[in-house]
């Protein structure tokens, strides 16, 4: 029996999948051994750590087994025993040996991988590495398609992705999806095919591909970010709890570490690939397993699966996609990653005949660093660029900017903010901190704070931590000030607030993996926004009322929760239910059903 | 020595195997992950919450309520007080009447007074708003999302989702019209809520930018539903054409729902900014048109000018057509073409021939107003195409047939 059918069947023995005249030898030495009983135990324990806990050593168990099968030989001298103990000593001392060989370093803890990709990005100056793309089910005449591309950055804010379709299509008629998308500092370019609809392929897309130019662009901004994500994914481990660890491997002679993930948290390093171009679409509560450099926590892997739900299955048809859920519908692998010593490189320029877009940012030495001048940063944050933006609608903003590796920060700000709600687009809801003498707001998902000022509105936005960007904002000179009554925000709340509002009210308890809520109360209704990594985040809303309104949208069906029967809207995700004298909403677009479900359990008035 | 041989050949074959089994271990350590779940919310004592174990809290019942609702419309507008007569009704607890209409967005600014939209002099972007009452509308909403539209200010609006991603808009942001007048983002809904419309407003405000025909009412009742139908087409003027619908029988509870809401054409078909004729028919932005709208030969048609996500469709149509030798039911000379950039009939709505997603086939023998006599063939094959078809509308247009959904 060669080496490779001997692990297929011992893999077989031990998942119980062979019949019974195979097991005769092994069940034989069980049968009589106490301790090779307790081996094979010991083997499944193994198998069962390192499916959720990899380790980096495997258990010394030799000298027992040896001892045992010693002690065994005088009352059993058969043959038979003699080279099954042989054999069964051989595998452990093979599993030692290769345990020891490829012993790595320090084991990553699941619980630590969120801290560590954030520390990483610190440390990441520049990568390249080459790209291999496999997406299924974009067409089903195309049912799978291939790309190949290169992947180059320089810290803080340079990166060119070239992705080139090497897939074969049934006709000519069919365009490949060749892409190309680069940020120069000031200046972001892509050019790649126009999206369609997969019912409308291939007629739909034009022969020429679409080319967009954007100039002045100020540094990191929100109209048109560089997707950093690709290099460290900081937004798809803030907020996050403890992931789900896959194991260790290596991928291109990296070590690698993989962890279980939604698309929905992973959206902007997806979204990076896939925003120019025509690829097909992943749901947000699709199973991604995205595998990390161990070190250096850049994405090596990343293949998302279905999920397995009708929701989403539906989704599908809606899309025209015919997915099962154990066929990955993408993977991406990175491979010859380079990272920290990556040669600068001549970026293309966009083609010189096509109309840029300015988006009124001019380099600047600024001398009027009003709110800056006594800003503590965090150790190794250098400046990087400032600025002013010529807005048309003639509010004066400054920027400034500091970075340290893929790590970044930026202030805006302004002396003339005439509009009735907080300078920075922090959203609908937002949470009030207090920052030193004063207050400030946060948004919901805690990468955002505004100060208003006296003469001044900023916001402080970055990728560090929100502890982190409190802490910057508490050095700053500006004390902030509560909003005035007729601005959005003022509406925003506590828990007390929303206890008061709502007599009963139920909070989540233990809920890991999202961030502070943010609360507003508007006559007698308590909305509580939480966040977490990426796109996920939930909505809970209660009310003082008994009955739910009749639905108004076509597609709702029946759910118990808690105990009471509750409904759910797949469409707008919303599931509510009434439990006493609350009516309770749980809405998301990003979680799935039977999260909604589990946070709902968890919900207690303590 | 022959004992000794075979011990050790078995305690190599033995090392190899643990080797190989620590190896594949450690690689099933990673293979075995592709059958893990996605990462829930994490909270003791919860329903379990992993992707592959079924909810088993799925039931088939949602929650009873006490009320009913309906959806009510009449073409071209609501006959006059036709919504105090309805309340007047046995079993009728609620009426709100909703008023809709084109506006046109002359510019827009993000919440930090950004430009976000603002097409080049002269042009628009055709919005459809809608206006509610505050006092009547938030009793048809779900608790959580009354408040928002109960307490509306004046100089605010509400955008549905899909038009705030249309728009890239958020609360905050403000829209500015073709008169100069500005409205605040107050909100962010989902579309359900404002009936599909792209923007909604109180209707104190509806004046002043245009919104001005009552499209449908939404009644809450209680009782026999056929008895309240029988009731409400009692009160109508005679001859009076009325559609009355309910949840699960209409993908959104709205006026004309035989055709995609403005928002979802605009989502599938992209959005343009246009400068109003004299008549009827308008100029588009040459963006767009050069961007979306192509030319092709069409079986049984001949050349045809449409937008190049409609185009597979009608191709696929036309060829079955072919392919069932059913080509005598095309006129070619009653074929009047797709992309045609013009209001509806009555000026009050962008035509769909504007996005070049709707064609007029045998048009000569089935105009607008009469009853069809298009051949069932035809129109189930455009319809197994994703075209709907003019033919039952309230007031028929045989000869039109529009993107509705996907082709299979």
């Amino acid at each position: 029996m060669r080496p490779d059918e001997l692990r297929e069947v011992l893999s077989r023995y031990f998942d119980g999948e062979l019949p019974p005249e195979d097991n005769a030898e092994i069940d034989g030495l069980l049968a009589s051994s106490e301790e090779a009983r307790d081996y094979l135990t010991q083997l499944r324990e193994l198998r069962n750590h390192l499916r959720s806990e990899p380790t980096d050593a495997s258990p010394d168990v030799t000298g027992r087994v040896l001892a045992a099968i010693a002690g065994k030989r005088a009352r059993q001298p058969a043959r038979r025993l003699r080279v099954a103990a042989a054999f069964v000593a051989g595998i452990v001392g093979g599993m030692v040996f290769i345990g020891l060989a490829l012993r790595q370093p320090a084991p990553v803890a699941a619980a630590d991988i969120p801290e560590r990709v954030l520390a990483a990005q610190s440390h990441v100056t520049s990568l390249s590495a080459r790209l291999q793309i496999v997406e299924r089910g974009w067409h089903p005449d195309v049912p799978e398609r291939t790309f190949t591309g290169n992947i180059y950055y320089q810290a803080p804010e340079t990166l060119w992705v070239e992705i080139r379709d090497d897939t074969a299509y049934p006709s000519s008629s069919w365009m490949p999806n060749h892409s190309r998308f680069v940020v120069d500092e000031d200046t972001a370019w892509s050019q790649s095919v126009a999206a369609c609809p997969t019912e409308a392929l291939p007629g739909c897309t034009p022969s020429e591909t679409r080319v967009m130019v954007m100039t002045d662009r100020e540094p990191f901004p929100d109209a048109s970010p560089a997707p950093l994500d690709l290099i460290v994914p900081v937004a798809g481990f803030s907020r996050a709890g403890e992931p789900r660890l896959l194991g260790f491997r290596d991928i291109d002679g990296r070590r690698a570490v993989g962890v279980v993930v939604t698309a929905a948290q992973v959206a902007a390093l997806l979204d990076g690939l896939t925003t120019v171009g025509n690829w097909r679409d992943v749901h947000p509560t699709d199973r991604v397993e995205l595998w990390l450099d161990q070190e250096a926590l850049v994405p090596l892997a990343f293949s998302a699966f279905p999920a397995d739900t009708s929701d989403r299955m539906l989704w599908a048809i809606r899309h025209g996609y015919h997915d099962s859920p154990d066929v990955p519908i993408l993977e991406m692998t990175w491979t010859e990653v380079s990272i920290g010593d990556t040669e600068p490189v001549d970026l293309p320029s966009p083609p010189e005949d096509e109309r840029a877009v300015s988006s009124g940012f001019s380099d600047r030495q600024l001398t009027d660093l009003v709110a800056l001048t006594t800003t503590q940063l965090p150790e190794g944050m250098t400046v990087h660029r400032s600025g002013t933006i010529d807005t048309e609608s003639g509010t004066a903003v400054s920027v400034a900017s500091w970075s340290d590796g893929r790590a970044w920060l930026k202030v805006r700000w302004t002396q003339d903010w005439q509009a009735t709600r907080l300078f920075g687009d922090l959203g609908a809801l937002v949470r009030e901190v207090p920052i030193g003498s004063g207050i400030g707001y946060v948004n919901e998902h805690g990468d955002r704070i505004a100060l208003h000022g006296d003469g001044i509105d900023l916001v402080l936005v970055g990728s560090l931590p929100t502890e982190a960007l409190l802490s910057i904002a508490e050095s700053m000179d500006v004390t902030g000030r509560p909003v005035p009554q007729t601005w959005a925000e003022a509406a925003s709340s506590s828990v007390d607030d929303a206890r008061s509002a709502v007599d009963g009210l139920l909070l989540p308890v233990d809920l890991e993996g999202f961030g502070a809520p943010a609360i507003h109360v508007d006559t007698g209704i308590a909305f509580l926004s939480y966040a977490g990594p990426g796109n996920r985040a939930f909505l809970l809303t209660q009310a003082v009322d008994n009955e739910l309104s009749p639905p108004l949208e076509a597609n709702v069906r029946g759910v118990t929760v808690r105990g009471i029967d509750g409904r759910y809207s797949p469409d707008r995700g919303v599931l509510e239910w009434v439990e006493g004298d609350l009516t309770i909403g749980l809405t998301s677009t990003t979680l799935s059903l039977d999260e909604l479900v589990g946070i709902a359990e968890s919900l207690s008035d303590r | 020595m022959k004992r000794f041989a075979i011990a050790a050949v078995s305690l190599l074959a033995g090392v190899v195997v643990g080797a190989a089994l620590m190896l594949a271990t450690q690689s099933l350590s990673s293979e075995r992950g592709t059958t893990a779940s996605a990462p829930t919310a994490t909270v003791p004592g919860a329903t379990p919450t992993t992707q592959d174990e079924p909810v088993p809290s799925i039931t088939r019942v949602a929650p009873p309520v006490s009320d009913q609702v309906l959806v009510v419309w009449t073409p071209g507008g609501l006959p006059e007080a036709f919504a105090d007569r309805l309340a007047a009704l046995p079993g009728v607890t609620a009426v709100t009447t909703v008023r809709s209409d084109l506006v046109h967005l002359a510019e827009s600014q993000g919440a930090d007074g950004e430009i976000v939209d603002k097409p080049a002099d002269g042009m628009v972007i055709p919005l459809e708003m809608m206006a509610f009452d505050p006092a009547t509308y938030p009793a048809f909403l779900p608790r959580q999302d009354s408040n928002a539209f109960a307490n509306l200010a004046v100089g605010q609006v509400i955008l549905g989702s899909t038009s705030a991603q249309l728009r890239r808009l958020g609360p905050g942001a403000v829209l500015t019209f073709e008169d100069g007048s500005s409205l605040t983002v107050a909100a962010v809904v989902d579309d359900v809520l404002i009936g599909a419309a792209e923007a909604a407003l109180q209707v104190t405000e509806a004046d002043v930018v245009g919104v001005a025909v009552e499209r449908y009412l939404l009644i809450r009742y209680s009782g026999e539903r056929g008895e309240l139908e029988g009731s409400i087409r009692e009160e109508l003027p005679a001859g009076l054409a009325v559609r009355i619908r309910a949840p699960g029988e209409t993908p959104v509870l709205r006026h004309g729902d035989a055709v995609l809401p403005q928002v979802f054409i605009k989502e599938q078909f992209g959005e343009f900014a246009y400068r109003p004729g004299e008549d009827l028919t308008f100029e588009l932005e040459a963006e767009w048109v050069d961007a979306n709208i192509v030319t092709s030969q069409v079986p049984m048609l001949g050349e045809v000018k449409c937008h190049r996500i409609l185009l597979p469709s009608l191709m696929g149509a036309m060829e079955e057509i072919e392919r069932r030798n059913l080509g005598f039911l095309i006129d070619p000379d009653g074929f009047l073409g797709c992309f045609n950039p013009r209001y509806i009939a009555n000026g009050k709505g962008i035509s769909r021939h504007a996005w070049g997603a709707a064609v007029d086939i045998n048009i000569g023998s089935n105009p607008e107003g009469l009853e069809s006599i298009q051949d069932p063939r035809l129109i189930e094959i455009m319809e197994q195409w994703g075209f709907t078809s003019g033919d039952d509308w309230l007031i028929p247009d045989p000869g039109h047939f529009e993107y509705l959904r996907p082709a299979p």
